[in-house]
């Protein structure tokens, strides 16, 4: 391979391990919030759905964030470096936000049923899951935004105002509700999985309501971009205006079928429609990994360390694959009961 | 604290976050192994007592894999948030092994998930068959990372062109460098023990609170068998790490040993306070000639003194000196432990029975932790003033960013903050079984 399509397929398959992370970790978070936010007379039964839901994958769904973070590591080290020194603040909160998310996840559900243990792990469950994609949306559009600048191997950014511009708030805010609204969507199913009508209902509810946020909040994206990141619009109308259509299309399918209660094409076409974000921002940006500054072709490891890269992603995929398989076969097919314990 | 520079308050923040990372990666390391144990004894007899074990160690696994799940986590950003210039510079040569520890982890999490939340969906042979890649997979993460902290200590795969940076790069080269047959062997069987002793430890308490029932004595046997079988090993082991050091790292060799000047014929010292000011080791049970020996297999070999580098290329010789007596201590302790277990089952054919037996278990537990924690300050300390030895200094390698101490001090609270609430969560979780065992 070409030292430029050795590039390309390593971004590739990393911007697909980022996928994966929003599609399967992202909604954990966002079942997170909808624990935070439950309500009404089925509050608990909705917190034991989500629990239920997330606790047998969670920690495999995480590793996506590793995945991408120590790939970039090997393959790009100098944009690995740049965002460690620009991103430190953003970074650091995410870094609290895993910690708390998945150690309160883990006390609490060891904790006795209904003890002021659990109560009090609860909320900082809620706000943990609240707060990571928060933060991790905003850092992701600092480094499309502009406000990171690498001159002659000097990172400048602020140590605040690089990822609190306007991109940033808006991709801080959309990644809020685009796991709000994945979850939303996966858990309408195992809702149905289970027979419970109310909570069937109330996690429809959700999602109409969170996927109409999250559709307004990317549209409100675009203006933002035009206004806020001139390097990327150009970007997003050529390379990216696929995504965005793709995106636009996978939002509106998904919507009408919750609403149609065809919970099923509501899950793929939510995760269609929020992964298609994913790939229009990458799209728009390429082929720079840091705008303006620093591009693919810039911060690559030598060709040879990336062909061992993808070598190595290559034999851990065949390892991966099968194991990823069993995994949601076992506990997502609906096939079985719920877990007792 | 607030006086502490960037690059101290950077390197302390490593330590707290690898001090603490590390006590869970090795129950990740080796309750897998011990799991698998139990539950094939309980799947083939049909015993209540091994699965009970089994389904005991299985909820704590939960607790201690997601703290050391989230704690891991956190590493990976930490090793851009503190070592930029190390990353960015080097990324290339030692990043592989950190991309192929990420699957590692991914197998791991995954039939992590299986096997905890299994137990009812899969037969029983399946659900066994699921412990297996969680053990396998466990003991591939610990080493892809050892080869990295090798790399470290002698790196190798690339050559160094104009400004410093990395040319010829060879990642497999890399991994494989002179120090990763010793120090993933040496860290591997260090948390196997460490997990036998520290399940032998908990049942250890409980017998002495008067829970000392057949669960007791297996899981005692159990953890004590893995520990003390190894101890022996890890002792040649560690003699083998020790001359690699004395061969490719003779500073912190010098500071292991508080060696001062150079010599021929050293002498090993045991025990001892090393006085950097005095450039001295007063205190110190000396024995000659044996450190030569020891470092070189040869009597009257030239061990080279800390005087013979700048006092600012010395490691913290305090700090190595005694966390080596510490984890040399621990190690032969265990050895005597194992002597006093051998004995008895020689003679008696079952494990000693006396309550100073039984708290001699309980401490083998922490003590374990305790000298793993030594290890990796003599190997880490002991690097210093290097963060690439001979190639990198720490010092150009840390961030440019400031205020390193805001985010040091917050780690050491929520980390303080997690231990409490982690053990607390498994005494209660013991305390617990107790009762219900009863």
């Amino acid at each position: 391979m070409s030292r430029e399509s050795l590039e390309i397929a390593v971004l590739a398959v990393l911007w697909g391990g980022l996928t994966l992370y929003v599609l399967l970790g992202g909604a954990d978070f966002g079942g997170g919030v909808w624990d935070l936010l439950a309500s009404g007379p089925t509050r608990e039964r909705q917190r034991r759905l989500v629990a239920d839901a997330i606790a047998p994958v969670w920690e495999a769904n995480h590793v996506w964030l590793i995945f991408v973070l120590v790939g970039l590591l090997a393959a790009f080290p100098p944009v690995f470096a740049a965002l460690g020194v620009a991103l430190y603040v953003p970074f650091s909160l995410a870094a609290l936000g895993v910690i708390f998310r998945g150690a309160a996840f883990a006390f609490r559900a060891h904790g006795d049923p209904g003890s002021g243990w659990q109560r009090r792990w609860t909320p900082v469950f809620g706000i943990a899951s609240l707060v990571s994609p928060l933060v991790l949306g905003a850092a992701g559009a600092a480094i499309a935004s502009g406000r990171i600048r690498v001159r002659g191997g000097e990172v400048q950014a602020e140590l605040i105002g690089a990822w609190t511009g306007p991109l940033s708030i808006a991709g801080g805010l959309l990644a809020l509700a685009m796991c709000a609204y994945l979850a939303a969507s996966y858990l309408t199913v195992e809702a149905v999985q289970r027979g419970d009508d109310e909570l069937e209902q109330a996690f429809r509810n959700r999602a109409l309501v969170s996927g109409i946020i999250a559709g307004a909040l990317a549209a409100a994206g675009l203006i933002v971009v035009r206004a806020d990141a001139p390097t990327l619009w150009p970007g997003m109308l050529g390379r990216g205006l696929a995504f965005v259509a793709l995106s636009a299309a996978g939002g509106l399918v998904s919507l009408a079928a919750t609403y149609r209660r065809r919970y099923r094409l509501a899950r793929v076409s939510a995760a269609v429609a929020v992964g298609a974000v994913l790939w229009g921002w990458g799209a728009a940006q390429w082929p720079y990994l840091i705008v303006p500054d620093v591009s693919a072709s810039d911060a690559a490891a030598p060709a040879s360390v990336l062909r061992l890269v993808l070598l190595g992603f290559a034999a851990g995929a065949v390892l991966l694959a099968p194991s990823l398989y069993a995994l949601f076969r076992v506990f997502k097919t609906g096939r079985h009961p719920p877990p007792t314990s | 604290m607030l006086a502490l520079t960037n690059l101290d308050a950077a390197r302390m923040q490593m330590a707290v976050s690898l001090g603490f990372h590390i006590v869970f990666a090795c129950f990740g390391i080796g309750l897998p192994v011990m799991l698998l144990y139990a539950e094939w004894r309980a799947n083939r007899t049909g015993d209540d007592a091994w699965m009970n074990l089994a389904r005991r160690w299985s909820k704590a696994f939960g607790i201690l894999f997601a703290v050391g799940a989230v704690s891991g986590t956190v590493l990976s950003l930490a090793l851009g948030l503190f070592w930029p210039g190390l990353m960015g510079r080097f990324g290339a040569v030692v990043g592989l092994p950190f991309a192929l520890e990420a699957f590692a982890f991914f197998i791991e999490a995954i039939f992590l998930g299986i096997y905890l939340y299994g137990w009812d969906r899969l037969s029983p042979r399946a659900h066994w068959l699921s412990g297996w890649p969680i053990a396998i997979s466990g003991a591939a993460s610990a080493w892809f990372v050892v080869t990295a902290n090798a790399w470290m200590q002698a790196p190798a795969g690339f050559t160094l062109g104009p400004g410093g940076r990395p040319v010829e790069v060879d990642p497999i080269a890399a991994m494989l460098n002179p120090a990763t047959p010793v120090m993933t062997t040496h860290m591997m069987l260090a948390a196997y023990m460490a997990t036998g002793f520290a399940v032998a430890a908990v049942y250890a308490v409980g017998a002495l609170r008067g829970g000392n029932d057949e669960i007791h004595r297996r899981a005692i046997a159990l953890g004590l068998a893995i520990g003390l079988v190894l101890t022996p090993v890890q002792i040649l082991v560690g003699d083998w790490a020790a001359r690699f050091v004395a061969e490719r790292q003779p500073a912190k060799f010098a500071a292991m040993e508080g060696q001062w000047e150079t010599e021929r014929g050293a002498p090993l010292r045991i025990g001892g306070i090393p006085f950097p000011s005095e450039e001295e080791t007063r205190y110190a049970i000396e024995i000659p000639k044996l450190l030569s020996w020891l470092g070189y297999g040869d009597t009257n070999a030239i061990v080279r003194g800390l005087k013979e580098w700048a006092p600012t290329d010395r490691p913290n010789t305090l700090l190595v000196h005694l966390s080596f007596q510490a984890m040399v201590a621990i190690g032969f302790g265990m050895l005597a432990l194992g002597a006093w277990s051998a004995w008895s089952l020689l003679r008696r054919k079952t494990l000693p029975r006396s309550r100073w037996f039984l708290r001699a278990v309980a401490l083998s537990g922490p003590a374990a932790f305790a000298a793993i924690e030594a290890g990796w300050i003599v190997t880490e300390v002991g690097r210093q003033p290097w963060i690439v030895q001979g190639v990198m200094r720490t010092a150009e390698a840390v961030t440019s960013r400031s205020g390193v101490v805001v985010h040091l001090t917050a780690t050491i609270a929520v980390y303080v903050f997690l231990a409490a609430a982690s053990s607390w969560l498994l005494l209660r979780l013991a305390a617990r079984e107790r009762g219900s065992a009863t």
